[in-house]
């Protein structure tokens, strides 16, 4: 039973971060054009394109988490999960520093 | 923990040796093997008396299990122990495959300490970010910048104990695919 519980709450805080990650990203996709055009300024393509692909890489990364360890047993299916929050982690603070944000503004 | 390694892969030796010794021999004297006696190779030496229950017709390279051959070392329960010591598999890999594992593990090990040093760079920036704000998205922020310089230990577990028991072709692609996935960008930055 503690187990299971254990299992849960470890489950539903890597979920959370998950959800963290989207949220965040969504809050960069609807503020960063706003405080672009307090400047004069607009998003272009490239732009647009950087800033989906943070909302998309964690809702991905969580799919293919589940999918991968679906027919695995729980501590796998935590494994999985953890590995892919680190592996998007990653993709996230990669992008961050190889694409400089000026480059999303025309 | 190098000395505990040493010692379980002499012991993981040791069974092979006698099991590879013991298909030499014929079945006649398998009782004579089964009682403890005295070694001719050096006096003094006993050899241990084998319990008869032991499968005789597998693969000689194959040893036993670490955990029924008396492996006093305690169970590794730490990650970082799990991701470079693969004498946890049910079958033991050829010392080809250990070297392979282990210059893709030093690769591994490489790019988490690079993911690091980016990380810690990104966690200062935002923590002068959180000082102003002091909000909870400022406090998972540091979190999820602090489990990316993890992504390859965990990558290199995930495959170790996921594959467990698969062939060592379809573990080195899966490591294959972690080296090209999380290849530190930022790294080449100046060559760009």
């Amino acid at each position: 039973m503690a187990r299971k519980i254990t299992g849960w709450a470890a489950f539903a805080l890597l979920t959370a971060l998950y959800v963290y990650m989207v949220v965040a990203a969504i809050g960069n996709l609807t503020q960063l054009p706003q405080m672009a055009a307090q400047l004069g300024l607009a998003v272009n393509a490239l732009g647009w394109f950087w800033l989906w692909l943070g909302v998309a890489l964690p809702v991905l990364g969580y799919a293919a988490a589940l999918l991968v360890g679906r027919r695995r047993s729980g501590g796998s299916k935590l494994l999985i999960l953890v590995t892919a929050l680190a592996l998007v982690a990653a993709l996230q603070l990669e992008i961050s520093i190889v694409v400089p944000p000026t480059s999303f503004f025309m | 923990m190098f000395a505990c390694l040493c010692v379980s892969v002499l012991q993981g030796f040791g069974p092979v040796r006698l099991a590879r010794l013991v298909d030499m021999g014929n079945e006649k004297d398998r009782a004579s093997r089964e009682a403890a006696r005295e070694s001719s190779l050096a006096s003094g030496w006993t050899v241990e008396g084998q319990p008869a229950a032991e499968p005789q017709g597998g693969a000689p390279q194959t040893a036993p299990r670490a955990d029924t051959s008396g492996d006093p070392r305690p169970e590794a329960a730490d990650a970082a122990d799990v991701a470079i010591e693969p004498t946890g598999e049910s079958t033991q890999l050829s010392s080809g495959a250990l070297v392979l594992l282990g210059l893709i593990g030093g690769v591994y090990l490489l790019f988490t300490f690079v993911w690091f040093s980016w990380a810690n760079a990104a966690a200062t920036a935002n923590a002068a970010v959180i000082e102003t704000s002091g909000s909870l998205g400022g406090v998972l922020q540091q979190i999820v910048f602090w489990v990316a310089p993890f992504a390859p230990a965990l990558w290199f577990t995930s495959v170790l104990v996921l594959c467990r028991g698969a062939r060592v072709r379809r573990m080195v692609a899966w490591l294959v695919l972690g080296l090209v996935v999380l290849v530190p960008l930022p790294m080449f930055g100046g060559l760009f």
